[in-house]
């Protein structure tokens, strides 16, 4: 019974962190407070790359805890979908979004992979609690880098 | 929501479908290759970066395609044209390096071997993931560098921009010309009361003329011309025999732009540096010939303690260089002092119209 309450509160988790990052952006009863939020480009930032670090990490145990499966085309998404808000916020061209999603992807799944195996190596961690700290530290990691990419890129004339 | 926002939209999910296929594409591949024919991922990019010919063909092919790319579409022009175009090059430059690095294998295997053992599609997707990265930092490099550029074009025209700004608006507050016309004004006030009615109309004239330009980056030379006449006419009045000015501009030249009293500072600088006087008359000219603005003096140099700094012409010339890409020209003769002002075409130039707030 309580590993169903488990699932069941991981998978709620889960749903309502995506469901409320995609309201935020797409729903007209919200635009007051997205522009809040979004008031700035640095806030933005903070709010899009910590929010999809923190949805990385309960997707990643949830679904390995639940599925006992690899999150990795979830996490997959979910990067792709944090890179490119980030990128439309500062007005990043379409095409150099891609070249930078498609580099950040791969980046993310090696530096996923090898970040977990080391943790496993160097402290006695079990493989789901490296696997979340890793999506976490990869996320927040990608997300900034980009945010530094299209933020100097992106001056107005 | 508008049918531009829907298209954004469109856009954004194929871009997304297409990073995901990608990454795809990539792992259950490698995936794939790996449980079947025990390939091995790191081993062939190891291969792939000692052959140095191979790594470079990678990246100087990669940069040229991007360059051939940018040529025809520029960056956020048509987005997803672009990225298939992209699609195009990195998997007709991964096939060529597969071919490349597949070739000596043939030494010791057939191609029949080498399609059944797995070594062609590993190469092909460690060569693509490969390239794609190649290709993609070179994209965002490129991107970078060129909005950086244009970030500093717009600094410099900037910064010109108000350093032109600011020295017209020391020369409307120019205590020295509203000096001398005052004095002349005084002198048509006993003398002649009719004209000095007319030589205040004018004077008014060019201080309106002033205050309503300041703001406009440039202005149709028929007036500037009307302009520079109230201006010469000022001047006339003031040195009488000793200056004389000709103007002659054909009609198709009156429709193109010119920097705003930028043919008045000229003709300024002219009675500012030389002799005038009846005896050393001064002529300057005004005329267009060849796509420029010819302003012409015959060079007799005021003996002056205080050199001529430039300042004035630099900061045309810098004003002509930031809007329309051109210089101005001067030619110091031996009788003659020669600047020729390059006439721009109006080619829907309205928006230069526009005062800034």
């Amino acid at each position: 019974m309580a590993n169903n309450f488990t699932r069941s509160f991981f998978l709620k988790t889960n749903l309502l962190s995506l469901t409320t990052i995609l309201a935020l952006f797409k729903s007209k009863e919200t635009h007051h407070l997205n522009m809040k939020i979004f008031s700035t480009p640095l806030k933005s930032a903070h709010v899009v790359v910590h929010g999809f670090a923190l949805a990385h990490a309960i997707t990643a145990m949830s679904i390995i805890s639940i599925y006992h499966t690899d999150p990795g085309i979830i996490l997959s998404i979910l990067t792709i979908t944090m890179l490119i808000i980030l990128a439309r916020i500062n007005d990043y061209p379409l095409d150099v979004t891609m070249a930078l999603t498609l580099i950040c992807c791969l980046a993310g799944f090696f530096l996923g992979t090898i970040g977990a195996e080391i943790i496993v190596k160097f402290f006695p961690v079990s493989a789901m609690t490296a696997q979340v700290i890793t999506t976490v530290l990869v996320t927040e990691m990608l997300g900034w880098i980009t945010y530094i990419i299209v933020r100097r890129a992106n001056r107005k004339e | 929501m508008n049918k531009t926002t829907d298209s954004k939209w469109r856009e954004i999910l194929i871009l997304a479908g297409i990073v995901l296929l990608f990454r795809i594409f990539y792992v259950e591949i490698l995936d794939y290759l790996k449980s079947d024919y025990q390939f091995d991922f790191e081993n062939i990019l190891k291969n792939i970066f000692r052959e140095y010919p191979i790594s470079l063909f990678i990246a100087v092919a990669g940069f040229f395609s991007i360059r051939r790319i940018n040529k025809h579409y520029s960056w956020g022009e048509n987005p997803l044209l672009r990225i298939l175009l992209f699609i195009l090059a990195s998997v007709a430059i991964s096939s060529i390096v597969t071919m490349l690095y597949c070739i000596p294998k043939l030494k010791q295997l057939s191609w029949k071997d080498l399609v059944a053992s797995g070594h062609i599609e590993g190469a092909f997707v460690v060569t693509t993931v490969l390239t794609v990265t190649i290709m993609g930092s070179i994209d965002i490099v490129l991107y970078y560098l060129k909005s950086h550029k244009k970030a500093l074009d717009a600094e410099i025209l900037k910064k010109n921009k108000a350093r032109f700004q600011y020295e017209q608006l020391k020369r409307q507050l120019n205590p020295h010309f509203l000096f001398n016309s005052l004095n002349v004004l005084d002198y048509l006030v006993h003398t002649d009361p009719e004209r000095a009615s007319g030589y205040i109309k004018k004077l008014a004239g060019v201080y309106r003329y002033l205050l309503s330009k300041e703001s406009d980056p440039v202005v149709y030379l028929e007036e500037e011309m009307e302009f520079v006449n109230m201006y010469v006419n000022l001047l006339e009045e003031r040195f009488k025999n000793g200056l004389e000015v000709s103007i002659k501009i054909e009609d198709q030249y009156l429709k193109t732009l010119v920097i705003p009293c930028s043919i008045q500072l000229l003709i300024e600088n002219a009675t500012k540096h030389n002799i005038i006087s009846e005896s050393s008359p001064l002529f300057v000219k005004v005329y267009a010939k060849d796509h420029y603005i010819y302003v012409e003096n015959n060079y007799q140099p005021r003996i002056r303690s205080d050199a001529s700094t430039g300042v004035g012409l630099k900061n045309i010339d810098g004003q002509i260089s930031a809007l329309f890409n051109k210089n101005i020209e001067i030619s110091k003769l031996p009788d003659k002092f020669i600047v020729k002002l390059p006439v721009i075409e109006n080619k829907g130039s309205q928006l230069f119209f526009k005062t800034e707030s």
